[in-house]
């Protein structure tokens, strides 16, 4: 039971993710996180390339050793067509995704989720730079900075902001 | 009259029937109460392997070993090599064990003769020959003999000996027959070791002047080696080659060798031995040969794990002369020589102790702004005198995966078969040769790795092409590389 609601919140957290409207069309990763419990969080990362000169063929988690704690025997997903390599402590702190062929890359206007690695650091310690993250042009073959990673809502969240939403507009509809 | 008969009723001791019984028997009791003591003593124990240490040895460690063996070969004698001996593969075709090439059907196999160097005390030399044709003495071929040198000085002059192993029922090995002695007439010594482009005659020891003694060869120096003849070797002070070398060639034909390891050798006279078509064709004394060497190698030999000459030793007083790493006492010939060590002390230690090493990084790369990643992990130990200078062909193993963002190219799963490096002042620089998956399809590779001046650069490039794979210079912060080597 509670793994079918937590896949439930996962698939509602994951649309929302890509569903978040951004005022500001830069290209972007997006993040929320599941709580696995025992300490483990499961980072969910979205990469959104509105507004992008090219599409994406990698993606750079800078940190992934220093903040999150990855190494080689860390669990880490990616989507269908894309690879990684892990973080090599203490040497090399990178976590690098990238799209073996072209038809994985994540083209300028699209969205492409299924990234995501576990990691025993608590979502509310990340603070400043640490979930800083980076594209590779596809075309380039460049870096292309990508700031902070930002974190969306967390499914629970959202829903409870969707429905008080709209118990205030029913209760403003029903005072009209 | 009758007989007098003692009280028990036997017959009395002087009765002429007694008396002849006594004065037969009292010999017999005496020789049966000395017989312990006078009797030839009994054969000593044959030396297990990790306690041969001379031709004697050797030749004792195998008649024990194979006594009674109805289907005896020369592959069953590599057990009883002492451990932590080098191997140096050499395609020398000038030699009483001349190494060949065999072609046939598309394969085309380098068969060497296989050169064991062992530390000693004292430093025994034996050799195999995996050429299976040829070379014969006594009417035995010379993939069929152990020939055998042993140091008797320190400027490394041998008495010597051929063994021959035929396969079949096993003859236990008489020592006399094997050592070579002197013969009265010249100085080729009853073996022919001596003269005739082979080694030099050395005058016998004193105390053994019945020996024909050798003057040592260096299959690495010039003429009757050659250095371009050494296809493989894990000597820590010498080097094989590193590309294809004309060795001896013939003054209308070329002879074409190219470096190889053991284990490449034997892979060759595997895939030969199951090709009809193969002069090798079902050859199974000469691959149980091979592989039985390259096992001694990868289990017993040079530098392994467990089994490797230490870095340090016990002290001994008389300067860079051979000595015993057990006592530091000095001796007339071993692979171990008394060393400065720390302050003003000497240790005995090995001519080649071994070192443990890893390396360790990679990071983000550049080409102008072009990205390759890199993940690299390898460790081995390496026979070296000098840990900032080390190369190992036979012990490296480890991971090498890249990504080059521009043309997708993927590196992953890679058997590594030779890894050198060497280390200046902050930096080093590393290089390595293997077989990887290169999108999916197996290619060979090499890499190169420097990290001088706080800059690091790799590069991984195809060993066949030279096309450049993926690599560049490491990114600020983003690449790194750790080079450990132990003992420092």
């Amino acid at each position: 039971m509670a793994r079918c609601r937590r896949t439930t919140l996962t698939l509602l957290g994951t649309l929302v993710l890509l569903a978040s409207p951004r005022a500001f069309a830069t290209p972007v990763v997006l993040y929320s996180v599941d709580d696995l419990g025992g300490g483990l969080f499961r980072y969910n990362l979205a990469v959104d390339n509105n507004g992008g000169s090219e599409a994406l063929s990698g993606l750079d988690v800078l940190n992934g050793d220093t903040v999150f704690g990855l190494d080689g025997n860390s669990a880490v997903g990616q989507p269908a067509g894309w690879s990684h390599f892990s973080p090599l402590p203490p040497l090399v702190h990178d976590l690098d995704y990238f799209s073996l062929a072209p038809g994985g890359d994540v083209p300028v206007g699209g969205v492409r989720g299924g990234f995501s690695f576990e990691s025993t650091t608590d979502p509310n310690a990340i603070a400043g730079d640490d979930f800083a993250v980076e594209g590779i042009g596809a075309t380039s073959a460049s870096q292309i900075p990508l700031g902070d990673a930002e974190l969306v809502p967390e499914p629970a969240t959202g829903l409870l902001l969707l429905l008080g939403a709209s118990g205030l507009a029913a209760r403003r509809w029903r005072g009209l | 009259m009758g007989e007098r008969r003692g009280s028990s009723g036997f017959i009395g001791i002087d009765s002429p029937l007694g008396r002849i019984a006594s004065v037969a028997l009292a010999p017999a009791l005496l020789i049966l109460l000395v017989a312990p003591i006078c009797a030839p003593p009994a054969p000593p124990p044959a030396p297990t392997p990790d306690n041969v240490r001379t031709i004697e040895d050797l030749v004792a460690c195998v008649n024990g070993r194979l006594a009674g063996s109805q289907n005896a070969t020369i592959a069953d004698t590599v057990q009883c090599l002492p451990p932590k001996c080098s191997i140096t593969l050499t395609m020398s075709n000038q030699s009483a064990q001349a190494a060949c090439i065999l072609e046939g059907d598309g394969i085309r196999c380098q068969m060497p003769r296989v050169l064991i160097e062992c530390p000693g005390p004292p430093k025994l030399i034996p050799s195999y020959l995996l050429c299976p044709q040829d070379s014969e003495s006594e009417g035995v071929i010379g993939r069929n003999r152990i020939e055998i040198g042993q140091g008797v000085d320190a400027a490394g002059n041998m008495r010597m000996a051929d063994v021959p192993i035929p396969p079949g029922p096993f003859t236990p090995i008489e020592e006399g027959d094997t050592i070579s002695e002197t013969t009265g007439q010249g100085d080729s010594g009853t073996k022919g070791c001596n003269g005739g482009g082979c080694h030099d005659a050395q005058a016998p020891l004193g105390s053994a002047p019945s020996e024909q003694l050798s003057q040592p060869i260096d299959p690495f120096g010039e003429s009757p080696g050659n250095p371009d003849c050494i296809i493989s070797t894990d000597r820590c002070d010498k080097s094989a080659i590193d590309e294809p070398k004309q060795c001896f060639p013939s003054t209308e034909d070329s002879r074409v060798v190219k470096p190889q390891s053991l284990s490449e050798v034997c892979d060759c006279i595997e895939a030969a031995k199951n090709d009809d078509l193969h002069p090798l064709a079902g050859d199974e004394i000469t691959l149980a040969l091979c592989r039985a060497l390259e096992d001694y190698q990868d289990t017993r030999g040079a530098c392994v794990s467990g089994g490797c000459p230490p870095a340090t030793g016990p002290e001994c007083s008389e300067a860079f002369a051979p000595c015993d790493p057990a006592t530091g006492v000095t001796v007339a010939s071993s692979g171990y020589h008394c060393q400065p060590a720390e302050g003003e002390a000497f240790e005995c230690v090995a001519d080649c102790p071994c070192r443990d090493y890893s390396m360790t990084g990679g990071g983000k790369f550049l080409v102008d702004s072009a990205v390759s990643m890199v993940r690299l992990q390898l460790s081995g130990h390496a026979a070296t005198a000098n840990p900032d200078s080390l190369r190992d062909s036979v012990h490296v193993t480890g991971e090498l995966s890249g990504f080059e963002y521009a043309s997708r190219t993927l590196l992953d799963s890679i058997a590594f078969s030779s890894f050198q490096a060497t280390r200046t002042g902050g930096g080093f620089t590393a290089s390595g040769k293997g077989t990887a998956n290169v999108n999916g399809a197996p290619r060979n590779i090499e890499f190169t790795a420097t990290t001088t001046g706080g800059v690091t650069t790799f590069e991984v490039s195809d060993a066949d092409t030279s096309e450049v794979l993926l690599g560049g210079t490491g990114e600020d912060q983003r690449a790194a590389f750790d080079l450990s080597v132990t003992p420092p």
